[in-house]
């Protein structure tokens, strides 16, 4: 298989709106993007009317033509949305407009997410009374099975069970999100420290996850922006270059409509493999790892899989110590991710991959070099992506 | 009425509460929800190869007959992983919580489903237990498959 991404597209500019409690911004989701989408070009130093390629994931709901005509950018030479819905797609949307530059189909991708709950409502709560619904709900709902944190409780509850483990890996991926935000002044959760003890106490949502093991929703708005290596040479940031990018689906693998393909897993065994070996590496040479955080579960699973740690060793490795930066064995979601900083369905991951990799996150991981992003786990598609300093 | 999937293994008292969706049913799966009510439980099989499927599909993925027939299963199963919810993801759910949303693993074909662990909501589960199907009830409504511990 040979694979055609490798060093020939760079993160060059990244954008992110102020991050708000669910239902708390101030102005639409519509322009929260547009303000994400002009600081990313800010960011990079060319001008936002020169981006003529837009990716977005989730069913986005910011159409790219309404987003161009409004920044009055010349061209849209590439639109492009990534199947699926929750975070699974915060990488692919990524690696699609690498594609597209790749292809020539554009010269400037913008990846972008934004989400405002107040203007659109919540996830994780069925609305509605009585009524009926079609399969694959009809084989969950009637029997309370709606949200996302229940069907990966039961995912979660299987790995557990095949490895033995215990609920502190949860804890641990959960502590480290949240020490990780005390040193980022953008995160939700800055100035609001976690203990154990607070996590134990915590009420259940869907055993084995407690309120902390679960996301936050937030208001907001992401953006990066995409080019060539030849063009990001010339531009304002030390480029973070696609090293490599791969998405897909175990066949069956389904989150709301269950077989028992890969149950307690996180759907990224094909993917995982296929992304070390677009970018000839392998997980030992991985620095710094931003692992999408739906429920600690699934970051569980999806570190796994993505070979940071074996399924045996989930119980010592996954310590609050070794998920910590700068000093830990695998530091975690640096930013506070979308558990601490925002949930911004995970393209936060992205923009704090590009950090690392510039050298500017809040929780540096010294000289880091290769950077992972792993996006929304146990849903159907998923993605992951890997950026380097070097081509 | 084959064994386990006899008359005792029907009640109507339901687990939740009154409110939440029903099952829209469809030419896919009509023969499923129908023998529900029948208090026997089917599995979609392939006409032409045999195939168990579930959850039911148009076509088989083995051998892409269009051919969907159904099978009678024993009704028993293995629990195959559980949660314990606390979270009313409905607002009809509000006052029935904790409840138990289960997966079972049929004994006599390579599927799993999912339903309610009828009993307390607080007893002792875990993965392996043997378990088996109850037809529940629902004045007005679809009779739905539930489970409890054997």
């Amino acid at each position: 298989m040979e694979y055609g991404i490798k060093g020939k597209v760079a993160i060059v500019g990244i954008g992110e709106t102020r991050y708000y409690k669910r239902g708390a911004s101030p102005v639409s989701e519509f322009l929260l993007v547009c303000e994400a989408v002009m600081k990313a070009a800010d960011d990079a130093g060319i001008d936002v009317k020169d981006i003529d390629g837009f990716a977005s994931y989730s069913m986005d709901r910011n159409d790219p033509t309404r987003l161009a005509a409004a920044l009055g950018c010349k061209e849209v030479s590439f639109a492009n949305m990534f199947w699926g819905g929750g975070g699974g797609g915060c990488a692919g949307a990524v690696g699609n407009g690498a594609a597209a530059i790749v292809a020539g189909y554009a010269k400037y991708v913008v990846a972008y997410r934004g989400l405002a709950q107040g203007q659109f409502g919540r996830f994780g709560q069925a609305r509605g009374a009585g009524g009926y619904l079609p399969a694959p709900m009809s084989y969950t709902a009637p029997y309370g099975l709606f949200s996302p944190a229940q069907h990966i409780a039961l995912r979660t509850r299987t790995f557990m069970h095949q490895y033995g483990m215990s609920q502190d890996p949860l804890a641990g991926i959960a502590l480290a999100s949240y020490a990780h935000a005390q040193r980022n002044p953008r995160a939700i959760m800055y100035g609001r420290p976690l203990t154990r003890e607070d996590y134990d106490n915590s009420r259940w949502i869907a055993e084995p996850f407690h309120l902390f093991d679960c996301c936050q929703e937030n208001d907001g708005a992401a953006a990066v922006i995409l080019t060539t290596r030849e063009r990001a040479r010339d531009l304002r940031q030390r480029p973070a270059f696609v090293m490599g990018a791969a998405q897909g689906s175990e066949t069956g693998f389904s989150l709301v409509a269950p077989t028992e393909v890969s149950f307690g897993g996180a759907n990224f065994k094909g993917v995982a493999r296929r992304l070390y070996e677009s970018a000839g590496i392998g997980p030992e040479d991985v620095d710094v790892a931003q692992v999408y955080e739906n429920f600690t579960g699934g970051t569980l699973m999806s570190m796994v899989e993505h070979g940071l740690c074996a399924a045996e060793e989930v119980e010592t490795f996954c310590t609050v110590e070794n998920l910590t930066a700068p000093n830990g064995k695998m530091p975690l979601n640096t930013s506070g991710g979308n558990l601490a900083e925002c949930y911004m369905h995970g393209l936060e991951l992205v923009l704090e991959a590009a950090r690392q990799i510039r050298g500017e996150s809040t929780a540096q991981v010294p000289g880091a070099k290769v950077a992972l992003v792993a996006a929304g786990p146990v849903t159907a598609p998923v993605s992951s992506l890997l950026l380097s300093d070097e081509p | 009425m084959t064994e386990g999937t006899t008359l005792a293994n029907a009640v109507n008292e339901p687990y939740l509460p009154a409110g939440l969706p029903g099952p829209e049913i469809s030419d896919v799966d009509r023969p499923f929800w129908e023998a529900a009510r029948d208090r026997r439980l089917l599995v979609q099989s392939c006409g032409a190869c045999g195939k168990a499927q579930w959850p039911p599909e148009e076509i088989c993925s083995q051998c892409h007959a269009v051919d969907r027939q159904w099978v009678e299963a024993s009704g028993r199963a293995t629990v195959f992983s559980w949660t314990r919810c606390w979270y009313a993801v409905h607002p009809s759910l509000q006052a029935r919580l904790p409840y138990i949303v289960v997966v079972v693993k049929l004994d006599d074909f390579p599927v799993i489903m999912i339903g309610n662990l009828l009993g307390e909501a607080g007893q002792v589960v875990e993965i392996g237990m043997p378990a088996e199907v109850v037809f529940e009830d629902h004045a007005d409504a679809q009779t739905l498959v539930q489970w409890r511990l054997r």
